[in-house]
């Protein structure tokens, strides 16, 4: 082939004048068309579950006309809030409620308002309550770059906010150029669709729809002390090998007052359009924090942002000592399966206050 | 830079665009020196000291080959071969020279002191040394002229699309073509951007979706069943075909695109009937230049059969040695050669010496030759020869080692269909006439297909095998 390729006879056609108008439009149609596939493959891997979203997420569209509230956040979240605990404690109240899981580990601010422009987007009928946890953090971990849920995240609006907080002055830990450079790598890869015909065929093969099931089951919700794999368990033995440590971080946590969290121009710009986004569909947003070893707390900068909130600073070691009791913990920063209940229990008192503060007014 | 990544895709559309855009012929042969320095740079810009060491010494040897008269010329060749082969034997055998050696010495209970070196294997050093020494053998021999341009010869070295893993290109092939002025309007882009198609989907499709299992089974063989031991050999064989011959088609196509005509490097080498065929299909660049200069210059085909025989196992001895610096590599093509002769002895003996019609022979010979090729394959994949003993026992015996299993049906119907598409392409090759299509149509068609393909890239890039070597 590489001896007649190459070399055709000259032709009168091919020797015309004004050859860049014609190499320009055919270049035009042929991005055309290759763009216009492009998002045509998208659509036929959305609409088969295979374009790479968590199974998480495809569980919950799945069903989307059928929660009333849905948490968001990191680790804290996927790990703590346990929907059926909260509906359980809820329902015992008179306040009916069916609510999920979203969180996923070391989920970043531009993937939260990823998936709450997502949610938006399928016009849910009951949706009314939003749980986010603020204890997440604004920039990914580069070593994240190389997952496929990273690459999911990066559409057009959450690639711009991903870069723009990657660039972010006034954050210390900000990925700066070598972020950005992960970003549109990642975006690059969203467009192109890589490896979807390989998940359609793994999803049409039905070899993926027993993790989905289970997620199902769960409503996205993992305790931690439900793992078995290895590396959990080391994690666990680390925490209680050193509880000395957690027992001082503790005491240090109850010494000092809450310090409000500062914020740069552009988290502050971010956070301030996901909250409208939320508003405009009349969402309840109920912000608050994790049970984490830091005193920092969000109620100065939100109340700084004029929106309607409600905010809960569960890194409280006082108001919640039972979030911070060793029976209850699985390693410095988690609840176990008994924390990851009384905490949801706590939650779903807070979402019955505010319900009831509904009512009165 | 990978072919398949969208940093390459922007750097030939640069290259292609500036490349046509200059018209004399002097300055888009040193745009494309510089732009291949640059290509080369991106992996390690530190080895391009090699390729101009090897550029100057050769472009002086060949100069004064050609003028000087025996002595002066055998000594003058001794120079270039003595400066190539060091270069490649520094850089890619030393350490294995050195390891071998100890290992020997060991054996026979003597102290060894000698250590090896941290070495760095820069990318191509086998693929442009094969070229720069077919240069000055070729003038030796007097069947060459040596080129009095010194641009010439460096873009006959460092040439992009064929640097880091060929076609070996000769010197008489391509320095002509340097010397007339490219046109484009001779240049059949449909038929090339289809090549390159091609080979994006066999590299990036076919070849990286397999590696997984293959990649899985060959780092612990013992864990695994015979099944998986078959699915991953015969995987890895096609992963391999596909990986080097689709960076070969894209190769030969982006030359192409810029005028220049590299020679066709595969043939359907697994649809061959015996093994000599199939080493006139598979890396055809490789094997006619061991066939020119190393195997004929050994005697060839002349002397009695021993000595034939001899030469031939010398040949693929040192032919599997080219692939890599281990024993795997020289008992993959100590393998090929032992087919070589038994084929060579039984047509002597038995066929009528003219062409096999027999349909039920070609079959049972095809088979038996993929087999045996499959076989040699593990050799040549397996990370040590232990688990290459261990996988090539497997596969042999059908012994199941462990209850591991990479075998699902869905892979052998894969497979199967891969094999049946690549029979039935074989029968339309060359046969679709792409000049009546309307360039209009074929450009949303490319498009189209381009981003279909994207959809079965696995996620992560796999650099090509042949890279290594």
């Amino acid at each position: 082939m590489g001896t007649n390729l190459v070399e055709r006879p000259q032709d009168s056609t091919a020797a015309t004048t004004g050859w860049l108008p014609r190499f320009v439009a055919l270049l035009l149609i042929c991005s055309g068309v290759f763009f216009a596939t492009l998002l045509g493959i998208r659509q036929v891997a959305e609409s088969f579950g295979a374009s790479g979203e968590p199974a998480q997420v495809i569980a919950f569209e799945a069903q989307i006309d059928e929660w009333d509230a849905v948490a968001l956040g990191n680790s804290h979240v996927f790990r703590h809030v346990d929907p059926e605990a909260i509906d359980e404690r809820m329902n015992g109240a008179g306040y009916p409620l069916r609510s999920f899981n979203l969180g996923a580990h070391n989920m970043s601010f531009p993937e939260l308002y990823y998936l709450v422009r997502r949610i938006r987007a399928l016009e849910p009928k009951r949706l009314r309550w939003v749980l986010i946890d603020l204890s997440l953090a604004w920039q990914i971990k580069p070593k994240n770059f190389a997952t496929l849920r990273v690459v999911t995240w990066h559409d057009v609006t959450s690639g711009v906010a991903a870069v723009d907080l990657a660039l972010n002055s006034s954050d210390p830990g900000r990925l700066g150029w070598p972020g950005v450079r992960g970003h549109l790598k990642a975006f690059g890869e969203r467009l192109a669709n890589l490896g979807a015909g390989v998940r359609l065929v793994e999803v049409l093969s039905n070899s993926v729809s027993s993790e989905r099931l289970k997620v199902r089951k769960h409503r996205g919700f993992r305790a931690l002390s439900s793992d078995s794999i290895a590396r959990q368990a080391k994690r666990h033995r680390r925490f209680l090998d050193n509880l000395d440590d957690y027992e001082r971080d503790v005491a240090a946590l109850r010494a000092s007052p809450p310090r409000s969290v500062e914020l740069g121009a552009q988290q502050r710009r971010w956070l301030q359009r996901l909250v409208g986004d939320l508003e405009r569909d009349g969402m309840n947003i109920v912000f608050y924090m994790a049970p984490i070893l830091s005193n920092v707390s969000w109620r100065v900068v939100l109340e700084s942002l004029d929106i309607e909130f409600d905010y809960v600073g569960f890194n409280d070691a006082i108001k919640y000592p039972e979030l911070y009791a060793v029976s209850n913990r699985f390693d410095f920063g988690h609840l176990n399966a008994a924390g990851a209940s009384v905490f949801s229990q706590l939650l779903a008192d807070r979402l019955i206050e505010i319900r009831q503060a509904g009512e009165r007014d | 830079m990978l072919f398949t990544e969208y940093r390459f895709f922007a750097f030939f559309a640069l290259v292609f665009c500036v490349h046509w855009a200059l018209r004399s012929n002097h300055t888009r042969k040193l745009w494309l020196l510089l732009c291949s320095y640059c290509f080369y740079a991106a992996w390690d810009w530190r080895f391009l000291s090699l390729i101009l060491i090897s550029t100057t010494v050769d472009y002086v040897a060949g100069l004064r080959v050609a003028r000087e008269q025996d002595d002066n010329r055998r000594a003058w060749l001794v120079i270039s071969l003595a400066t190539n082969l060091g270069l490649l034997a520094t850089f890619k055998y030393f350490n294995f020279f050195i390891e071998s050696a100890a290992d020997l010495f060991v054996l026979l209970g003597i102290p060894f002191g000698a250590e090896s070196l941290n070495i760095v294997l820069p990318v191509g050093i086998s693929f442009y040394t094969f070229q720069t020494l077919s240069y000055t053998i070729d003038i030796y021999r007097r069947r060459l002229s040596p080129t009095r341009d010194p641009l010439d010869l460096a873009l006959f070295v460092a040439f992009f699309p064929q640097l880091v893993a060929g076609p070996i290109v000769r010197a008489a092939h391509f320095l002509p073509q340097l010397r007339a002025s490219r046109q484009f309007a001779t240049v059949a882009v449909k038929p090339l951007l289809c090549l390159f198609f091609l080979g994006f989907v066999k590299k990036a499709c076919v070849a990286d979706n397999l590696a997984p299992i293959v990649d899985a089974y060959f780092s612990q063989p013992e864990a695994f069943n015979a099944a998986s031991a078959w699915l991953a050999t015969v995987a890895y064989a096609i992963q391999i075909y596909c990986d080097f011959s689709g960076y070969s088609d894209m190769a030969i196509a982006c030359a192409g695109l810029l005028g220049y005509q590299l020679p066709r490097n595969f043939s359907h080498p697994y649809f061959a009937g015996d093994i000599a065929s199939f080493w006139r299909r598979w890396h055809i660049s490789l094997s006619t230049w061991l066939r020119d200069y190393l195997y004929v210059p050994l005697g060839g085909n002349r002397g009695n059969r021993l000595f034939v025989y001899r030469n031939l196992m010398i040949t693929m001895l040192l032919g599997g040695l080219w692939h890599g610096a281990a024993w795997n590599f020289v008992i993959w093509g100590g393998l090929h050669g032992v087919a070589l002769v038994v084929h060579r002895e039984w047509r002597s003996r038995i066929s009528t010496g003219g062409r096999d019609t027999n349909m039920a022979h070609r079959f049972g010979g095809g088979l038996l030759t993929f087999y045996w090729v499959c076989l040699c394959w593990i050799f040549f994949r397996a990370p040590d020869l232990q688990s290459a003993l261990i996988a090539a026992r497997s596969f042999t015996l059908f012994q199941s080692l462990g209850d591991a299993s990479v075998a699902s049906p869905g892979w052998w119907i894969l497979i199967s269909g891969l094999a049946l598409v690549h029979g039935v392409s074989r029968r339309f090759e060359g046969t679709i006439a792409l000049d009546r299509v309307p360039a209009w149509l074929f450009a949303g068609a490319y498009g189209a297909c381009f981003a279909l393909a994207l959809a079965f890239v696995p996620r992560g890039y796999t650099p090509f095998i042949y890279f290594q070597f």
